[in-house]
This record gives C-alpha cells, structure tokens and sequence, in this order.
C-alpha cells in the first residue's frame, strides 16, 4: 500500500456546547483564539522541521473541532496563511474542514475556497427542527440549507453532511424523512451516526434523570438497517460503518485512519500516530499553550505501538470499511503467520455469519456491522 | 484436684466475651498497654487480631494467648493470661476450648446495644466450664450509654449479678485498672499438681514455616519443658518438644512450664491436623489415664466447589489450598471435577464466614481468581438398597428412583431481637421452613425466639434476611441438632439445552417451583447477551419447571472511530475483552462468576 500522511489541525472553539457533545472545545473568546492560534504556529514550525528531517510530506488536511468556522475572518485567514502554510503539502490532496451550519456566510465560504479547501463536512444531525433543538445545535433547518446552497454557489463540489439516529424523540418516521430530504439535496458523502451518551454530557445527565427518552434498541437497528438499504438505492455506497459516499467521493483523510496509516494532530487534544508512536497533546488550551511558549512539544500521552500492536490496529480498524482487510498482505509485510494465529477465531465468527472472505480480503458482513465491536474483540490479545 | 499451690496463686486465666464491635480487641489492647506488656509506641492498634482479614471485618478468627504481669494494689506481682476468643458462630467450637483453657472470663457488653446471641451463647459456655463472670459494660463514653439498662438485661437474661458491674471505656482507658483489679481478686487461681503426669489442653495453634505447628496450651496438670517426649492423645502422635515459651505478646522462649500456666510448644509438627484443637498433650514416658474431657473432632457443616478461573491455575490453586491447610485444621478439601467449570475442588467449612474468609484469602494472599459454586450441606441419603450416602455436592445425589430417603441437617437457632421485630422474624422463619420451639423475653424489649430449622436454609440467605428485617438489631446462633427426613428434589440449570452441574441445587419439593423461577430470572439479569439467544430452564428430572430467555445481542458496535477516538476505543475493547475473560466458556455460553453463587442471591 502506498504510504500516505494525514494532517489532522484542532480547533477547540464552539458559539456553544450541543449536549451530547464530549469532545475537546471552549467557549469562543477573541483573545482566547489569538493566542491558541499563536501556539497552533509554534507546533507547525516545529512539525516542519520534523517532516524536513524525515523527508515527509502531507497528503490529506483535516481541520476540524469544535468549530473552526466559528473562527472570525481574520483568524481562519492566519490559519491558512501563517501556520498551515509552514507544513510541506503534496499538491492536489483532499483538504477538508467542518462547518457548522449556523457560522458560514458568503465571505467566510470564498474565504475557505481561497484557501485550497476542497471538502466541507457539515453537521446537520436530524431534518427536524424540534429534533435539533432538543441537542442543543445552534442551528436550525433553514440555515443548514442556505449555508449548503451558499457553498454550492461559491463552487463547493465535495461535501458531506452528518446525520444521527437514535436520537431523544426521534420516530422512524423522523428518520426517513431526514434521510430523503438529504439525498434530495444530493451531497457527495453522508455520514450516519447512531447517538452515544456520553458520561458527564448534559444529555447523558437528562436521560439519568429520566427527563429525556431514547428509541429503544430494536429501534435503533430498524434505523441503522433503513439508512443502510436506502442510501444503498440511492446510489451511495458504503464504505465504512457510518459513511457513505457517491463513487470516488470517499474521504482520503478518514482512509488514512481506517487504512492505519500515519497522521499528525496539531492543536489541544489531537492525536497523532507517527513513526511508531501513538500520542496525544494537551486537552486543556492552557496546558497546549503553557508547553508550545516554553518550547516544547505539547505532548501529554504517548504509546509506542509494537508489531503484535500493529497487526490488531490494523485488522480492527480495517474491518471497519467495507473492502475489509488483506490478510495476507498484511501477514507479509508483518512477517506474522495471521492466518494461522487466528484462524479458529475467523472460522467461529464466520460460522456465526459476522465476517465473510472473498477469497482476497476479509470484511464484515452486514450482521457483523452492529456487532462489529463482537468481531473486534476476537483480535485482540 | 490438689491444693493451689503458692505459684499458682499469682496466676489468673481468663477470656473476654464479646459480639463483635462490642469492644473487644480494643479492651485487649489497654490492658496490654496499661500492665505495660507493649508500650503505646509499639502497639500497632488491637494487637490481637493478627491477620488483615479479621481486622476489616472486626472479627477475631484465631484465638491467640498474651501473658501480662501486673503489678496489684495488693503489691503482688500477677502473672495474668489473656486467651483470646473467635467471636462468629462459625467457630462455637473454638471458643469452647479457649473457655475451658480458663478460670474466669470478662463478660464486655455495649452500653449502648445490650448482648447479642452470640455473647449469651458463649456466656452459657462460659457458665457450662464454671467459669468465674466479671461483667464490664463497654463504652459508656457514648452519648446514647445506658448502663443501667444493660446492667439489668444482664441481670434478668443471664441471672448474674450485676450490680458491681464495671463501667468501661475501652477506648478513653476508663476503668482498665479496676478490671485488672477484679481479675486479680475475682477469678480464682489455677489448680493442679505440677507432680502430676501431664495434662494440657491445646487451645489453639498455627503453622510457622521454620518451626512447624506451633501449639497453643493450657497445663492442667504436671510440667512440660525442651526436650520432653509428649503424646497427643487424639491422635496418638509422638513429638520431641523443641522448644517451649509464652506470648508477651511476642514468643519468649522459657525453660518450663507449670500446672496453671498458658504457653505455647514447637514440636516439630508437621501438620495441624495432628495437633486438633481440644486434644490433649500428655507425657509420652508416663502418660495420663484419661484425656481432658470435650474433645470434638469438628467437622465441616458447609461445602462448595472452588474452581480457578483459568484452568491452567489449578495446580497454584491446589498449592494454596495445602498451605492454608497448615493454618486451618477444620479447612477440608479433595479434587472435584465439574462439567461446566473443570478442575477444582469441593472444599469443607465451618460455616458460611468461615467459607468466605478462605475465599478472600485464597484471592488476596495467593493472587488466585477462583470461581465459587453457591454453598450447600451435607445431606444424608438412604438408597433403596439399603446404601447410606453422604451427599456434598448436589451433582452427586443418586436418581431419584434408587431413592428411599433424604435427611438434611437441622438446628437449633437462637435468634435475639428486639421485640417490635418478633413479628417479622417469626414470618421470616417460618418461611425459612422453621418450626416454633419457644419465645421468651429478656426483658421488657427484647425476645429470643427458639427454633428448629434446616441448615440449608441458614446458609442460603437467611442472615441477610434477618438484619433487612430487623433493621439490623437482630442477632443469630445456632448449633446443629439433628438429621431429619425431608421432602427435597435436585433442581437442574439447562442453559442453551444443556445441564450445567455447577448450577444444580439441593431444594425442598415445596420451595421448587418458586426457587426455580427466581434462580432462571436472576440468571437472565446476570448472564450478558451473546450473539446467540439463551435459553435458560430449571428442571427436576426431566420436567421444566422455569424458562426464561437471554435475547441475542443485536447491536455492539462503535459508530465513530477516526484518529482521536482510536486509543480511546481500544482501551473500551480492551475492558470488555477483560470482562469475557473473567466469565466462564461452558459449551457456547459465556457465564460470569456471579452466576454460579446466584443460587444463594435470589429473592
């Protein structure tokens, strides 16, 4: 497989947390960002020398957060020209960024095409306004459609927009109607995400309390299967457990992590997986800012990933796409036996009809997709 | 007997007699400290209670032996032998011993709680070997003391005088000295001719690694010292005393020792097996006619099935259980093999606390990750053919065709409670398949209610039950009575079609059907949902009398995994890998370790 390098950039900045959310992200504060994006320059100089010295360079660009729309002008402007400008980049690579629909204009949008953005991924969640209040999304409907047909207009030919099911009030009904309104739209890649509660969400807290309810699980599925058999008619084809895409729309940066290749994550609390190690900067901004100042790298974890390691990342995360797995590609050029070391696993999870071989690769089946984390495990020492 | 000689003059014997947290081991440790035995510094709190386990339960399993010299108003110096006692019912027996190893015994009741059952059941112990009683009530420092009350629950339950009763607080040091005092001038001195061929009740021992069983004693008669030949009459084994000394609280080493004295012996003893609490230690050379009375050879009331958790641990788990062995003579096991749960062992206790305390100790001293099967007595059976078997296991019990008879142990329960509670305590055993012996009350607020019950049902949950339904006040002891023919059936867990035997239990015709549907549903709430659906039945023979269902998992799958979430999601995976490792294959089925002791939870 040809070695490829992701770059991943983290903006921890959000108008205000959804609350379901429990990833990484502040509050927007002016000052707050000046000095965040002051430190985001200090790492990527410190990252130039290093791809330098190991003659590397980037091929996909994710930015991502948070909300780096959220960002005034001024500040996505110094991004792109006084920190991600430092990092060597192949030309013509995907360079995708999140946007939320509640934070784009027109300027904002020329803007990013200005800047070599070729993807958008967008947040949409549910077609339903009563639904997306009841996360806490800043945005409703109407702004969601308008931001998508402003990025058309502004040339915007690549982009993705979240959906999630299983969410508190959502009927099937719901669902549908999220689905077909969103392929009437026709984005080029669509992402369905079944809702986790996440401990210490304000979600999470709600549902404790019983003050919000869930589908139940049947419901779920029923959703997930929907989703499945929908898109699939409608010409999207899956290529991973959430995504869809038309053909060729695949995301290039989400293969590099499915495909176990190598990525940099610049910004607090990104993480990055790079000449053998697995390791992950500060969450806090303070303590990513404190370290960057005094010079050093912001690392706060840091894991060294060993043969028997890699071999179960692999397989783990490559069962996730469709295509599945090369066994023995991967035995080779691990020099490990695969098929000997697992093979009563794979004859047990087959004969439960969870994975399927095509006589090249190995890959889930469609059962084997919500029991996915079932099949993961077997991998895993 | 012979006259007290003038050494045995200045020596005092004596127990202390408490229910747990009643103060016990707290007391202990000021008389320890105020004769001066270990100074403060050296103490490291309550001294008597040796190992970790005891401790954080707040029970004292081995009884040990301490030699204080205390200095009297009388200006004597007295040689004081404080023999430590097991407070739980586990061990009624033990504390036999340790009483008969004694003149007199300090009777520590809670100012605030009054006596329990188990104190009054040693208290008639106490009476029943004559022993001299010094009541002290305890912890009259709590704001909610009432000695005058407790002063006369003593008075009226037990019949002893009360009235000089001495007030106590362990814990501020309140009234140690005129403990001391009363010991001195109340308990008497030790009889016993030290010409005499020798007499000595082994009381207690352990198992020191370097030296052997070291043997806990009491002289009745006679003298023992280094080098001296002893028997021990039970068993009839020969020893050469290596070495022979007394605990202050540390080993010191003596030449001798003499009628009326406390001590302890190293004799090369391989195992304390052969050195039984109760037995007798007498000269080998000029033996004595007749052994102390009271010995018992205890038996286990209480069996279950130990099996490691992973398989390829039997053999550590068979080595632990030999070392344990060493230390515990009533612990009894052989190699047992289960179907469902492999090689393990079919182990014997004293009772239920005594089950657990070899459980944890297995876990925590040896590391060892051990699968319980839930506890069951001994039953008897008689075969048509006349053959009596002994049943330990309920896998064991024969077909029910070849049976004519099935006996199971009963006791005697004496159960104390307040008496707003008599009403619930009296549903609870009769529930429980208890047959009214008698009530009577203690005083105006507390009642013992006598039963005969099954032991079986002691040991399923009944404890439990009665602390839920008394709010905790009400407290237990029981002794074994008798085997009485009972109407019982082998009920069988089918999981998935098939029988596993570690699930199978022993339960009375009439319970059957009811206990059958709680086990089935308690096991649907504990075995997880596999990929496959479960079904789970209880069945006598061939008649399914429960079903229940574990649904197949149809969802387990982890929507979003991009570059940020990989660590997070592997550690995930790897906790739930952990979890299905701790749980048990048998055939398809994944059962986690609780299942096998839900025969016992169920409601």
């Amino acid at each position: 497989m040809e070695e490829k390098l992701g770059l991943y950039i983290h903006i921890p900045f959000c108008v205000s947390k959804c609350n379901y959310c429990d990833f990484n992200s502040y509050p927007l504060e002016q000052n707050k960002v000046e000095k965040y994006l002051a430190a985001l320059q200090l790492e990527m100089a410190s990252y130039r020398e290093i791809l330098e010295y190991n003659m590397k360079k980037i091929d996909t660009v994710y930015i991502g957060g948070g909300t780096p729309t959220c960002l005034a002008g001024k500040h996505l402007a110094y991004l792109f020209d006084y920190c991600l400008s430092l990092l060597p980049r192949k030309p013509g690579g995907e360079f995708s960024l999140e946007a939320n629909p509640g934070t784009l204009d027109r300027a904002k949008i020329k803007l990013l095409k200005k800047a070599g953005v070729n993807r958008i991924s967008m947040g949409l969640q549910a077609w339903q306004d009563r639904l997306l209040k009841g996360l806490g999304r800043i945005h409703d409907l109407d702004e969601f459609i308008d931001s998508y047909f402003l990025l058309k207009e502004e040339g915007f030919t690549n982009i993705n927009v979240d959906l999630m099911f299983g969410l508190p009030g959502q009927t099937m009904d719901d669902w549908a109607e999220s689905l077909t309104k969103l392929v009437e739209l026709n984005p080029q890649h669509i992402s369905v995400y079944s809702l986790k509660l996440e401990e210490g969400t304000e979600l999470f807290n709600l549902f404790q309390q019983g003050k919000v309810g869930l589908p139940s699980e049947d419901v779920e599925i029923e959703m997930y299967d929907y989703a499945l058999d929908f898109l699939t008619e409608k010409g999207y084809k899956q290529y991973e457990i959430s995504n869809f895409s038309l053909p060729g729309y695949e995301c290039q940066h989400n293969l590099i992590y499915w495909e176990h290749q190598q990525y940099l994550g610049l910004g607090a609390g990104a993480h990055s997986y790079f000449n053998g190690y697995r390791y992950s900067n500060y969450n806090s901004i303070n303590d990513y800012i404190f370290h960057l100042e005094r010079g050093r790298l912001p690392i706060e974890t840091k894991e060294a990933i060993n043969l028997q390691r890699r071999i179960e990342d692999t397989i783990i995360l490559g069962l996730r796409l469709n295509k599945g797995i090369d066994l023995k590609e991967l035995a080779e050029e691990t020099g490990e036996d695969l098929i000997l070391l697992y093979d009563e696993k794979l004859e047990r999870l087959k004969k439960r009809g969870l994975i399927q071989f095509n006589g090249k690769n190995l890959s889930l089946t469609r059962k084997g997709l919500l029991l996915s984390n079932q099949v993961f495990l077997e991998f895993i020492c | 007997m012979s006259e007290v000689s003038q050494r045995q003059k200045k020596i005092r014997n004596f127990s202390i007699i408490a229910h747990i947290d009643h103060g016990k081991s707290t007391l202990a440790d000021r008389l320890l400290e105020y004769t001066g035995t270990l100074s403060k510094r050296e103490m490291s709190e309550q001294v008597l209670d040796k190992m970790d386990l005891e401790r954080e339960r707040g029970i004292t399993i081995k009884a040990q032996a301490v030699r204080l010299e205390y200095k009297a108003e009388d200006g004597e110096v007295y040689e004081l032998n404080l023999i430590d006692t097991p407070g739980h019912v586990d061990f009624t027996y033990e504390v036999s011993r340790s009483l008969a190893a004694c003149e007199g015994a300090l009777l520590v009741v809670d100012a605030a709680q009054g006596i329990e059952a188990q104190t009054l059941a040693n208290v008639y112990l106490a009476l029943e070997h004559n022993l001299e009683i010094i009541p002290v009530i305890n912890k009259i420092d709590l704001p909610n003391a009432d000695p005058d009350r407790v002063k006369k629950e003593i008075e009226d339950v037990i019949g002893l005088d009360a009235s000089d009763a001495i007030l106590a607080s362990a814990k501020d040091g309140t009234g140690i000295k005129d403990i001391l005092e009363a010991i001195v001038k109340k308990i008497p001195a030790p009889k016993g001719s030290e010409d005499e061929s020798l007499k000595a009740l082994i009381f207690d021992s352990h198992f020191d690694p370097y030296k052997g069983v070291i043997a806990y004693f009491r002289i009745v008669s006679g003298r023992i010292y280094p080098g001296m030949k002893i028997q021990l009459m039970a068993t009839n084994k020969q020893f050469e005393v290596n070495e022979i000394g007394v605990f202050r609280p540390h080993m010191v080493l003596v030449d001798e020792l003499r009628a009326g004295e406390v001590g302890f012996l190293a004799a090369g003893i391989k195992n304390v097996k052969n050195c039984r609490v109760g037995d007798t230690i007498t000269d080998a050379e000029r033996p004595a006619e007749e052994p102390l009375p009271g010995y018992k050879k205890i038996t286990p009331m209480v069996y279950c099935g130990l099996y490691p958790v992973e398989t390829n641990d039997y053999d550590l788990l068979r080595d632990a259980l030999e070392k344990l062995e060493l230390n515990d003579a009533s612990l009894v096991y052989e190699p047992e093999t289960s179907v469902a749960l492999g090689f393990g062992f079919r182990c014997g206790f004293l009772g239920l606390l005594h089950m657990e305390i070899v459980q944890e100790r297995l876990e925590r001293e040896y590391g060892l990750s051990l699968i319980a099967t839930a506890p069951s007595v001994i039953y008897e059976v008689l075969k048509k053919d006349g053959e009596k078997l002994r049943i330990d296991n309920p896998v064991k019990l024969p077909p029910v065709q070849e049976i004519e008879a099935i006996y199971e142990p009963y006791v005697e329960a004496n159960i104390m409670t307040p008496s707003n509670f008599v009403g619930a305590v009296m549903e609870l055993c009769q529930e429980k398949r208890g047959e009214f012996k008698n009530m009577e009350y203690l005083s105006e607020n507390r009642v013992v209610l006598i039963y005969h019950m099954p032991l079986s049902e002691i040991i399923y949950d009944f404890f439990d039950k009665l602390k839920s339904r008394t709010k905790g006040y009400a407290s237990l002891d029981y002794q074994f009575l008798e085997y009485r023919a009972s109407n019982l059936v082998k009920m069988d867990i089918l999981l998935n079609g098939e029988p596993v035997d570690a699930l199978s239990s022993i339960v009375h015709k009439d319970k059957a059907f009811y206990r059958g549907r709680a086990l089935v549903e308690k096991l649907r709430s504990i075995i997880p949902r596999q990929l496959f659906e479960i079904p789970i039945q209880a069945a006598i023979g061939s008649k399914v009398i429960a079903r229940e269902t574990v649904k197949a998992l149809r969802k387990d799958v982890l929507a979003k995994c991009y570059g940020g979430d990989i660590t997070r999601k592997r550690k995930l995976l790897e906790k739930q890998k952990e979890g299905k490792k701790k749980m048990k294959q048998v055939g398809s089925v994944e059962i986690p370790q609780e299942a096998f002791m839900a025969v016992l939870k169920i409601e």
